[in-house]
């Protein structure tokens, strides 16, 4: 009659002293990680603001490297332009001096002839000179807008 | 005939009372681990969630630091390609000055020329040769100016090739052409 209660009794407390040590034990385990996992999600946040600035820094270097490039690339190109207009320019004056010098080889034409013969010449030599001086302000204009990003670039 | 009853089976009245208290500590104790199971149950759950929430964290750790550490290489490599056009620059703003101060020259030498051009024109129209010897004269004279105008152009644009691009631009190389006479 009493030795059943009694080994019931003894063993329920013996399992409830295992069962509370294990406990005890786990959630010393579970507070050890969640300190760590906090400690490690700070580090994470810290990571994440390192980074995103970081690749802001990067994106900020890369635009103003591909500016600098594209306005070099405008400058030359607009170097390209301005060659072209002076080139067609200058063919423009070397037929008008070669119809010339033709004219002036021969005895020489009547002034209606020689304004017929010249006149379109002179005037696509000056069509020529308005296309190249307004190459020339395209130059100028990309050259100042180089000049400006260049001078914010020294400071990387 | 009564038989007596067994003393052995039966405990008094005073030690039933006792043994009746140790089956309410029995069960008291029963109750008590199977509450120190469930707490050791949830606490080994809390445990394995934290465990399994510091791998990932762990994880994103590593994923961070490699991303931080390619974003940090991208962006010393930027920075130096930054500094390498920096470097540049005087070359290049020397060049664009040059050049500006060069186009000023060849847009008064051009305007000039075409100035002397329509001279030319009207000396011929108006019959009058000796005049036109003179211009050709001037325009001799403005030839010399023009080769050097050109010399320094095709020079400037090689500097601004060099230093806008470090030569890969790709630039039409210049090609002046000179009056015929």
């Amino acid at each position: 009659m009493r030795v059943l209660p009694a080994s019931v009794l003894v063993a329920a407390l013996v399992a409830a002293v295992w069962l509370g040590g294990l406990g005890r034990h786990q959630a010393q385990r579970s507070s050890h990680l969640r300190a760590e996992n906090a400690t490690a999600v700070a580090r994470n946040r810290t990571l994440t603001t390192q980074l995103h600035a970081t690749t802001a820094a990067n994106t900020r270097t890369q635009a103003r490297v591909a500016q600098i490039d594209g306005d070099g690339q405008a400058v030359v190109d607009s170097m390209d332009a301005l060659v072209r207009a002076w080139n067609e320019w200058l063919d423009s004056s070397n037929a008008l001096v070669g119809a010339s010098n033709h004219l002036i080889d021969a005895p020489l034409p009547s002034p209606s002839v020689v304004r017929a013969s010249l006149g379109l010449r002179v005037v696509a030599v000056n069509v020529k000179e308005a296309a190249f001086e307004a190459e020339i302000m395209k130059f100028s204009a990309a050259a100042t807008k180089a000049r400006q990003d260049l001078s914010g670039a020294r400071q990387p | 005939m009564q038989h007596p009853p067994n003393e052995a089976a039966v405990a008094p009245p005073s030690e039933q009372g006792w043994i009746r208290w140790l089956y309410v500590a029995a069960v008291a104790a029963v109750v008590l681990a199977v509450a120190a199971g469930i707490y050791r149950h949830e606490e080994r759950r809390e445990a394995d969630h934290a465990a399994a929430e510091s791998v990932v964290i762990r994880g994103k750790t590593r994923d961070l630091q490699t991303k931080l550490t390619a974003a940090t290489s991208n962006l010393s490599a930027s920075r130096a390609d930054l500094r390498a056009r920096a470097a540049l620059s005087p070359t290049l703003l020397r060049a664009l000055d040059q050049l500006n101060a060069n186009h000023k020259n060849m847009t008064a030498f051009v305007h000039d020329h075409d100035v002397t051009s329509t001279r030319i024109v009207d000396v011929l129209a108006g019959g009058q040769p000796a005049r036109y010897d003179a211009l050709v004269d001037h325009f001799a004279t403005s030839n010399r100016m023009l080769d050097a105008l050109a010399a320094t152009e095709t020079k400037l644009q090689n500097d601004l090739d060099h230093s806008a691009c470090g030569g890969s631009c790709g630039a039409t190389e210049a090609s002046f052409e000179f009056p015929s006479r």
